[in-house]
């Protein structure tokens, strides 16, 4: 087939999903796997990174649970079963496979990236060369391109500081004491399906180690992208602050617009010791399929951080656009006397995108204090579910939590539903939670039209307003990176 | 009838489902209208593939069924009801007039029953006989328990209320339950023709302390276009008993349902009321007051079904939780797709009295329809020091306070329920005697 031909193909699917411009795909010599799943895939994933005994062996111990475990389909989405044989579970640009020949140190280094991916980045705004606007962004990249992390910038300046920034893969050999004293303690490889899955078939993701006493100066990031087609991306993030620590961590995504679903099934471990915090920020902008949302990603999520010390603080910020499926509940688990958890989210659906977000916090130390902010907004033929649980244990004294659920409906082909779980088992513990649904009001709209506003324009002041609670959490370059997908997923949702 | 194998069951629950359809089958012996063991035999067809409930089910996550399956029960013998004097039931009888209907053990009891003067013409209250039972179907999705009422189904009760009657005085409905180890599967149907008015006091209990019994009801209630039918669920059972009621409230066109539910005795009780909305501009309330002590679990649902324009609803859950007693709410409010201008409101309150008392709420919304106003909230904790201080400062004994900011917090849904004032004085009483 002609160049030109397959980027007419590109072109027809990207023109019939204008919305999405991080829809393109990028051309480079990879080395996928052969599509299936079985023991010898998981052991082949291990050797490809040359991994240790024990890695191996967590794999193995996951995948022989995984297949004990059935397909959760609770969520209020449907989709039809996946078939795990119909994807492949390895794949990376052949520069970065060759870890078994490269001294692991040398790896991630922008020198060795391929120019295309290099390419494919860059025109995503991800500042990888280490170089440039990066050096000015104050952000510390990890960029990851299928299987594998294919650069990380600002090592050696944080590396002074002690912080460790790597990928995974890295991590597992260069400090595998780490790896292995976390690894699985907040999300256990039995924990649900998807997360066995992960375990078992875990290709790259993000260590981050912060010492005790070290604030981050710059804020440190993880670009994912799913580039193959027919691969699934799967993740694993561990992050640990130490006492006294603290660190802003910001994590991006998208994929090439495809016409089959692709697999996205992540792991993310926080784990924050005393008087530590942690601020995980998240803009999701996965490929959401075309207008029947055939093609986009299927976005199965666990992510978990555990308050292990006394006055440690835990804050997750999403803005969830992307993705046909959405399955994601970032979690706290509030272990550590006066430790703060905080879930601040806004969740847009359009088309025939179906999310399922929301959050737990369980209470466990004393004085533990929770805050959940999640606006919804449903549009198209779109259905959008906050479930959320709020757990309070005997154990946690003067516990308290406040959950604010909104939801907005963009036209009245959209489903918006709330689906809280609260359970109390201490008396002295205080817990409210408020749920409302509304829309954009007619007279809102012509209140601002009348005014020279057009509905267009009109519809996303509203809308932004409606999320600023959220908004006002994300770092700065998110929070308008969120408002413009926010518009761009709203074009043509209205009218 | 459905071929699906049984699910696995736990021997405990295996044991129990034989027991009741043992029951059913020594009614059936019993039973010369064969329509009736037809729809008998049906319904244990349906138990046997549903199985029992267990924690693993998503609607019973919250409430464990063991202390029902580690009882024994039969169904209760025919007694002389004239064994029962008047003045036995002194307890449970309200102190302004009502239309009584007296059931003991089940058994219609005619020389108690009392109020036939100020039945109106247009008010037809009649024992089901199998003819009319055959024709009470239940929906598709009935649980469990709904089956077994169905399985156990001897009798039911008909109250047919013409177009336009106004039915001035109450309908006392009592069930009182004189034998220990029994079950009670009562079944009700009342249909409301258009723009008839009534009300509906439903009164459950056990003539001694020491009864334990098992009350599995279910009822269908249905409102014509204009009709009002404000009711009342008084389930005041003894501590050992059991209590699972289903009911289901069809509203047409301007229908208006208003429902309490005190949930004040049982060591286990799960109240499920279902109001569906069909017509335009309906409202509906479902409210509940549950006082919990000892090691009770109390479990009260609610679903919300908007098919309709302009429909309202509100529900105002009041718990209020001492001892190891547990609280279970869940609620789902679900518009579809069309109900536009449905305004639905549901507030779940709780107040904790001890450490050990516990409560788990699950509020929902399903929401099709883009122009409603539909909110939940749902608070829980325990008595505001600043309230006790205040009322401190003013002499008031901090016993005294606590009791007086509980009963406040509790009574709320009956201050707001309109019925004459004699039957919520009344209502408020059998509420505080339990706090």
């Amino acid at each position: 087939m002609s160049e030109t031909t397959q980027y007419q193909e590109i072109n027809d699917l990207l023109s019939k999903n204008s919305g999405y411009k991080e829809g393109f795909f990028t051309q480079t010599v990879v080395d996928t796997f052969a599509k299936g799943l079985n023991e010898d895939v998981v052991r082949a994933i291990s050797a490809k990174k040359n991994e240790p005994q024990w890695m191996l062996d967590f794999r193995l111990k996951a995948f022989a649970h995984w297949k004990t475990l059935e397909e959760p389909h609770w969520a209020k989405a449907s989709y039809d079963p996946i078939d795990y044989q119909d994807y492949s579970y390895y794949s990376a640009p052949e520069c970065n496979s060759c870890s078994s020949d490269c001294p692991t140190g040398n790896k991630g280094m922008s020198m060795e990236m391929d120019p295309e991916v290099a390419k494919a980045f860059s025109s995503l705004g991800v500042p990888v060369n280490g170089e440039g606007s990066a050096q000015k962004a104050n952000i510390a990249v990890d960029a990851i391109f299928d299987s594998v992390s294919v650069s990380t910038t600002k090592r050696e300046e944080l590396e002074e500081l002690g912080i460790i920034f790597c990928s995974f893969s890295e991590a597992v050999h260069d400090h595998p004491e780490l790896v292995q004293q976390y690894l699985g303690t907040v999300v256990p490889y039995h924990d649900n399906y998807f997360a066995a899955l992960n375990s078992a078939v875990a290709s790259d993701g993000t260590f981050v180690y912060i010492p005790e006493g070290v604030r981050s100066p710059i804020d440190l990031s993880t670009y994912f992208r799913i580039n193959e087609a027919k691969t699934g991306q799967f993740e694993r993030t561990i992050l640990i602050a130490d006492k006294n620590s603290y660190v802003s961590y910001l994590e991006g995504c998208s994929a090439p617009v495809r016409d089959s679903y692709q697999l996205h099934a992540a792991v993310v471990e926080v784990i924050v010791h005393e008087n530590a915090e942690v601020k995980y920020s998240t803009v999701q902008n996965w490929y959401p399929g075309d207008d029947n949302c055939e093609g986009g990603i299927l976005n199965f999520v666990t992510k978990r951080g555990i308050c292990e010390g006394a006055h440690a603080k835990l804050s997750w910020t999403q803005a969830e656009t992307g993705s046909a499926i959405t399955w994601k509940y970032p979690s706290c688990i509030l272990k550590g006397d006066h430790s703060i958890g905080e879930f601040y989210s806004v969740a847009l659906t359009n088309r025939r995108q179906q999310a399922d977000t929301g959050t737990k916090m369980i209470h466990i130390g004393k004085n533990t204090r929770s805050t959940i902010i999640s606006k919804g907004l449903s549009a198209g033929k779109s259905d959008n579910t906050y479930r959320g649980l709020v757990r309070i244990l005997p154990s946690a004294e003067g516990a308290r939590n406040f959950t604010q659920c909104d939801s907005m409906l963009i036209g009245d082909q959209c489903g918006a539903h709330t689906f809280p779980y609260i359970e109390v088992e201490n008396a002295s513990a205080k817990m409210e939670h408020e749920a409302t649904t509304s829309r954009i009001g007619e007279d809102q709209l012509f209140y601002c039209q009348q005014r020279g506003i057009s509905e267009q324009d009109a519809i996303s002041m509203i809308v932004n307003g409606f999320c600023k609670d959220v908004f006002s959490e994300l770092p700065l370059e998110f929070a308008q990176e969120a408002e413009e997908l926010l518009a761009i997923s709203l074009e043509g949702s209205v009218g | 009838m459905s071929s699906k194998t049984s699910p696995k069951m736990s021997p405990a629950a295996r044991q129990f489902i034989d027991k009741v359809i043992g029951l059913s089958t020594s009614l059936n012996a019993q039973t010369e209208a064969d329509a009736l063991v037809v729809k008998r035999e049906a319904a244990q067809q349906q138990l046997l593939s549903l199985g029992l409930p267990t924690r693993k089910d998503e609607d019973w996550q919250y409430t464990s069924i063991q202390p029902l399956l580690q009882q024994d029960f039969r169904l209760s013998e025919t007694v002389s009801t004239a064994e029962l004097s008047l003045a036995q039931l002194e307890p449970f009888l309200p102190d302004f007039e009502t239309i009584r209907l007296v059931f003991v053990d089940g058994e219609f009891s005619e020389s108690l029953s009392a109020g036939f003067e100020y039945i109106p013409d247009g008010l037809s209250i009649e024992m089901a006989d199998a003819d009319a039972i055959q024709s009470i179907a239940l929906p598709e999705t009935a649980d469990a328990f709904q089956w077994i009422n169905e399985l156990l189904l001897d009798q039911g009760l008909t109250i047919q209320l013409d177009a336009q009657i106004v039915l001035e005085v109450p309908l006392h409905i009592l069930f009182v339950q004189t034998q220990s180890g029994t079950v009670l599967t009562p079944r009700l149907q009342v249909h409301l023709g258009e723009a008839a008015q009534c009300q509906l006091l439903q009164h459950f209990v056990c003539l001694a302390d020491e009864t334990l019994t098992w009350v599995n009801g279910v009822g269908q209630i249905t409102l014509e276009a204009g009709a009002t039918c404000k009711q009342v669920v008084l389930q005041d059972l003894s501590d050992s008993s059991f209590y699972f009621n289903h009911q289901t409230t069809t509203q047409a066109t301007n229908s208006n349902f208003e429902s309490t539910y005190l949930a004040l005795g049982s060591q286990l009780s799960r109240h499920h009321s279902v109001a569906q909305q069909q017509g335009d501009a309906a409202e509906t309330t479902q409210d509940s007051i549950v006082p919990g002590r000892d090691q009770q679990l109390l479990d009260t649902r609610t679903l919300t079904q908007h098919h309709a324009l302009h429909g309202q609803s509100r529900q105002l859950h009041k718990m209020v939780l001492g001892d190891a007693a547990r609280g279970v709410f869940a609620g789902m409010i679900e518009v579809a797709k069309g109900a536009q201008k449905t305004d639905g409101q549901m507030d779940i309150k709780s107040l904790l009295l001890s450490p050990q008392a516990k409560v788990d709420a699950k509020p929902q919304l399903e929401i099709y329809a883009d122009d409603v106003k539909c909110s939940h909230g749902c608070a829980a904790g325990q008595i505001d020091e600043d309230q006790l201080f205040y009322a401190q400062a003013r002499g008031i004994r901090r016993t005294d306070a606590m009791q007086l900011i509980t009963q406040a917090f509790l009574l709320e849904p009956l201050e707001k329920f309109q019925v004459q004032p004699a039957m919520q004085a009344w209502l408020t009483q059998r509420v505080v005697d339990k706090l």
